[in-house]
Formats: structure tokens, C-alpha cells, sequence
């Protein structure tokens, strides 16, 4: 159990992305993952941007997908100051990417996550405080966990 | 997209014009200087001079980032290898194969795959030609059909007769005269001119359409609409050159009951024609030689397919024939200058081995769940067959309040085994398949429709 309140560990994010294609972004952020096949996450989460780009404009985009041998849902962080081309919605460069993998299960609990971060990233003060982030630590900090109902 | 096109060829300069033209970030590789320079002042792409599968090449041409690669040099070795170093060293996720011998095309199923030759898809410019020259053959006796939702719905091609139910007739009243059997005019030919029909467009005898209709209604269509079963009746088809082109032709000409006859030049290529073709009549000859010609009854000929590896040849031969007559010619033109010429100089019925492949090509380069896409009448109009997934634009509303893209119709709707030609109520379901026909730029905005969103897992 992590004692941090947050759904990234700093471990999990990179905050000066050089990649230099859409493609190469995703590689860098699967590899953020540890304990995972690296090409098959890339092969699911290219596979579903395939049917729809996650670029869902204002710069965000949150790509995602389904692993077998995930336990729980895995999120990663990856931010590019310059910005780069992702197919969004609104034809605009991305600059913060949000990687979900999900256990090949619970359909409504990672579709709730999946709301939650964009609920999150939806607040323009949010975008500007990743963008503005010194540390991993501090971007970390905005992406509390979900409030649970009990069950 | 990332595009890495090898070899500025036909086809790779066809491709690289098309993808780039539509927003791609386009790289062309190719070993010749002069060549590359061509494609540079004709489009906005980036061309690199060298070997296309050199691991260094493609690493300068940014394979790391790329999301295809098309290996389209003209030596099928150095496209596959291509493929190869692409995937082991730089991970690209799509990669194509421009492979034109027969010996590896036969063994495709087996030569590529995940464990094998990493290559996703093979494409055969000569089987590509072939399959169109055989299209088109179908649409000159009066009928082209094209299956979709595998056979479950076809696209019938047809020429409004001129004593028929269908001849004067507005489409608002097509339910009227067809009854209970439902079809939906997808597309509509008059003057020489492809159009999106609407509801109020009149049918007048000589025009063509595109009908879609539930596949086991397929045979009592033509009868319904007076149309006398033409496809039965033997057709005399001569043949010149016997190729790839040629010998693919005859095969499947041989496979709908057709036995034309074919010339071909080279003596020792006929004698290997003769040994495999069972209903072939082969002949050793000059496709140029009127005497031949005449002799082989060209005056009596329905069909004149000019398919040799000789543009200049394939013209001329044509010419021939039309002088004598012969109401059905098609002529197989490689290079992209002779394209409009050839039709300047009456002969409309032209196969390019070139657009046909790029075509291909372009028709695995769509997003979303597109699963097929083809060229209807002169090739103005597209027709997509698409699964509608959960979250796209395209569901849960009445067809009539759907803002489709302008000269968008969709023809069919098939949701499991059951086939629905639409009517403006009609809503569509998750995984149902839908068969939309559209003009070329309205393309990019139905493949919208069927984008899924954020919320998909």
C-alpha cells in the first residue's frame, strides 16, 4: 500500500518529454509501467486510439486500454512542454498525456476512473498547474484518488 | 500519421501524393536522386536518397516514429527485408509489402504473420489490376456486384432498361413498383456523371445504379425490374498478353463460365499459358497483327482486353479494336501520363495497376472500424462498410435527423443476420454494420461518424 494520497506515484511520471511523434510518446510512457509487456500495452492502447484518438483537446489526451495480467489499474503520466501532434478532437498539440491500463475486468470501475481523471483534467487550473509543476511530487498531488461509496 | 513510403515509383509516388494531401506527415525513400527530386516539387513531403531497407536509411527517414511503412521499391526482396528491419529495429506497428512475384503471393498465408515475415499486408499490384479489370468486365454486361457483411448485403450494379418498371421512374416511388422487396439506390449515372442520388432524381432508361439489397433477394431483382438475365448469355472475349495481368484474367474469366481467347507473344510464355489454362484458347502471336486479329474473329469479339506489360502496346491494340467495333474495350495503362490521354482518344474503359494499388493501399490506412472500402461507377463515389461501436456520432438517432456529411446516403444497415434497407426512422445499434456510399471528399467526415469516444474501453 502507498502511504501517498494520490492515484500516480512521482515514479510514474516524466515531465520533460522529448519524444518526437505520437508514437514514440506512447512507447516512452508504457515503459513507465514497471512489471508490464511494454509492446503489448503499446499494441492494445495504439489499437484503441486507432478507433478514435483519446486527444480530447485543451492539450490533454488520455490513452488507454486493457491488460490481461494487471491486478489493479495502472496510471501514468507523461508532459511535453513543446506539444505534439495526437489526432485530438480539437486539431490542437497535446502536452499532457495520462496512460490508464486496466485488469481485463470490472467494466463500470475503470470507466469510473476514466471519468474521474477527466473530471480532473477539465479544470483549466489543473492544466496550468502541470504545466507549471517543478517536481513530480507536485503534480502527483493533483490527482487525488476517487471518494468511494461504500460498497 | 507518420507515412514512411519506400521506392518513388508509380505506386509509391501515388500514394505519397494521396497521403500527403490529406494531412500526413509523409516520408519517400528511394535510391534515385532525380526521381526523389520529382516527388519533392510536386508535394509537401520529405524524401531521403538511399537504400530503402538499410537499417541507417530508415533510422534518418525517423522509422522510430513512424506509425506505416509501405515498401514499394520495384524488387519484392528488398520491400520484405524492409518490413523485417523495420519491425525488429524501430518497432513500426504497420507495415505493408508491394510483392509482385506469384511464387511469394501464393504462399502469402503462410510466408507472413506475427512469428513470421512481419508484414501485415501483402499487396500484389498485378492481382489488384486484375481484380479491377475483371470489375469492370462484370459492369460492361450491364451488372457489377459487390458483396458486403460477407454476402449478406451486395451492391448491385445495373443499366436502367428501356421497357421496365425502373425507366421514368422517381425514386420516392421505388417502394411502390418493387413492393415488399426493399432497395436502396445508392448511387446514379446519367450523362457520364456519378452522383449521390436524392429522393425527388428520376431514372431514365440508359442510366446506371447502384442498388443495395438484402443478398437473397439478389436473384429476383433484375426479373422485378424487367432486366433480361444477361450475365447467362456467352460473351466472345479476346485477350491480349499473357502476363500476370493476363493469366490472373483468364483464370477468373474461366471461373464465370467465360473461355476467351488470348494472344499472347512470347512462345515459350504461351506454351506455359496453354499447360493451365483448361478453357483458354491460347494463341502465339503479335497482338498488333491485323491478319491475326481478323483471323481470331476480332469483328465478332463482345469483350477486347488489352493487357500487356506494354502501355504503348496495350493502346494501339485497343484502337484496333475499336475500329473494328468490338463494344466493350479495356485497356490496361501503367503510366499516370497516358491516364488522361487514353480517354482523349476514345477509349473510356482504362484498369491503372497504380490507382487500383494505391487504392488498396488507402482502404487499410482508414481509421476507426472501417472494414472495407471500395470505388463505385468511374471511381468518384466510395462506398464503406463500417461497425458502428458504442459512443460514436453515428448511433441512437432517427436516420432523418442524422447530419451526414453532404452526398452521404447509407444504403444498408445489417445488425447480426438480419439486413434493414433503412428508412428515415430507422436508428442505428451498437455493432450494427453499415454500408455508406459518399463522394471522395466527404470521406474524411464519415469516417468521423464512426470514431469512438473518450469513454470507450
Amino acid at each position: 500500500m502507498t502511504a501517498l494520497n494520490t492515484l500516480i506515484p512521482p515514479e510514474r511520471l516524466l515531465l520533460n518529454s522529448k519524444a518526437g511523434s505520437k508514437r514514440s510518446l506512447l512507447i516512452e510512457i508504457t515503459g513507465l509501467i514497471p512489471n508490464i509487456d511494454a509492446d503489448q500495452a503499446l499494441e492494445v492502447i495504439s489499437a484503441r486510439e486507432k478507433l478514435g484518438s483519446t486527444g480530447i483537446g485543451h492539450g490533454v489526451a488520455i490513452p488507454h486500454g486493457r491488460l490481461a495480467d494487471l491486478t489493479s489499474p495502472i496510471i501514468a503520466i507523461v508532459r511535453h512542454m513543446q506539444g505534439i501532434d495526437f489526432d485530438s478532437i480539437d486539431g490542437q498539440p497535446v502536452h499532457i498525456v495520462v496512460l490508464l491500463l486496466a485488469p481485463d475486468n470490472e467494466d463500470q470501475a475503470h470507466l469510473d476512473l476514466l471519468a474521474h481523471l477527466a473530471r480532473i483534467l477539465k479544470s483549466e487550473q489543473v492544466r496550468q498547474a502541470i504545466m507549471q509543476a517543478e517536481s513530480a511530487e507536485a503534480v502527483s498531488a493533483l490527482f487525488p484518488p476517487p471518494v468511494r461509496q461504500a460498497a | 500519421m507518420n507515412v514512411l513510403i519506400l521506392g518513388a515509383g508509380e505506386v509509391g509516388f501515388g500514394i505519397a501524393q494521396r497521403l500527403a494531401t490529406e494531412g500526413n506527415d509523409v516520408v519517400v525513400i528511394d535510391t534515385d536522386a532525380e526521381r526523389l527530386q520529382r516527388v519533392a516539387n510536386t508535394m509537401d513531403v520529405k524524401t531521403i536518397t538511399g537504400f530503402a531497407a538499410h537499417p541507417s536509411v530508415l533510422k534518418q527517414a525517423g522509422a522510430a516514429n513512424a506509425d506505416l511503412l509501405i515498401a514499394a521499391t520495384t524488387n519484392d526482396e528488398v520491400n520484405m527485408l524492409a518490413c523485417q528491419v523495420a519491425h525488429s529495429l524501430f518497432k513500426v506497428p504497420t507495415k505493408m509489402a508491394r510483392v509482385r512475384e506469384p511464387d511469394y503471393v501464393n504462399s502469402a498465408a503462410e510466408l507472413i504473420g506475427r512469428d513470421d515475415l512481419p508484414i501485415d499486408r501483402i499487396i500484389s499490384p498485378e492481382r489488384e489490376a486484375a481484380k479491377a479489370v475483371i470489375k469492370r468486365f462484370q459492369v460492361s454486361s450491364a451488372m457489377d456486384a459487390q458483396e458486403f457483411a460477407d454476402g449478406r448485403v451486395q451492391l448491385l450494379g445495373l443499366r436502367v432498361p428501356p421497357k421496365g418498371a425502373l425507366a421514368g421512374l422517381c425514386l420516392n416511388g421505388l417502394d411502390e413498383v418493387l413492393g415488399a422487396l426493399r432497395v436502396y439506390v445508392v448511387a446514379h449515372e446519367h450523362n457520364n456523371r456519378w452522383r449521390v442520388p436524392k429522393g425527388d432524381d428520376v431514372l431514365l432508361a440508359g442510366d446506371s445504379i447502384y442498388v443495395a439489397i438484402a443478398g437473397k433477394h439478389v436473384a429476383d431483382f433484375p426479373r422485378l425490374i424487367g432486366l433480361k438475365d444477361e450475365m447467362s448469355s456467352i460473351r466472345n472475349v479476346l485477350l491480349i498478353g499473357g502476363g500476370n495481368v493476363g493469366y490472373i484474367v483468364a483464370q477468373e474469366l474461366e471461373k464465370i463460365g467465360v473461355a476467351p481467347k488470348l494472344i499472347e507473344h512470347n512462345r515459350d510464355r504461351a506454351s506455359w499459358l496453354a499447360d493451365r489454362l483448361n478453357e483458354t484458347v491460347v494463341i502465339c502471336g503479335d497482338a498488333l497483327d491485323r491478319e491475326l486479329l481478323e483471323e481470331e474473329n476480332i469483328r465478332e469479339m463482345d469483350d477486347f482486353l488489352a493487357l500487356t506489360n506494354d502501355d504503348e502496346t496495350n493502346i494501339l491494340a485497343s484502337l484496333i479494336a475499336k475500329k473494328y467495333m468490338v463494344p466493350h474495350i479495356i485497356t490496361l495503362v501503367n503510366r499516370a501520363i497516358y491516364s488522361d490521354l487514353v480517354r482523349e482518344i476514345g477509349l473510356d474503359v482504362t484498369v491503372s495497376p497504380r490507382l487500383t494499388t494505391v487504392a488498396s493501399i488507402l482502404s487499410h490506412v482508414r481509421t476507426g472500424r472501417v472494414l472495407g472500402i471500395s470505388s463505385l461507377g468511374d471511381g468518384s463515389l466510395e462506398v464503406f462498410e463500417a461497425e458502428a461501436l458504442e459512443t460514436c456520432d453515428i448511433l441512437d438517432t432517427p436516420l432523418s435527423d442524422l447530419r451526414l456529411p453532404p452526398n452521404t446516403v447509407i444504403g444498408a444497415v445489417v445488425r447480426g443476420e438480419e439486413v434493414i434497407i433503412p428508412s428515415g426512422e430507422t436508428r442505428i445499434e451498437p455493432h450494427d454494420h453499415v454500408l455508406i456510399v459518399t463522394t471522395a471528399a466527404s470521406t474524411k467526415e464519415v469516417e468521423k461518424l464512426f470514431e469512438v469516444h473518450l469513454e470507450f474501453f
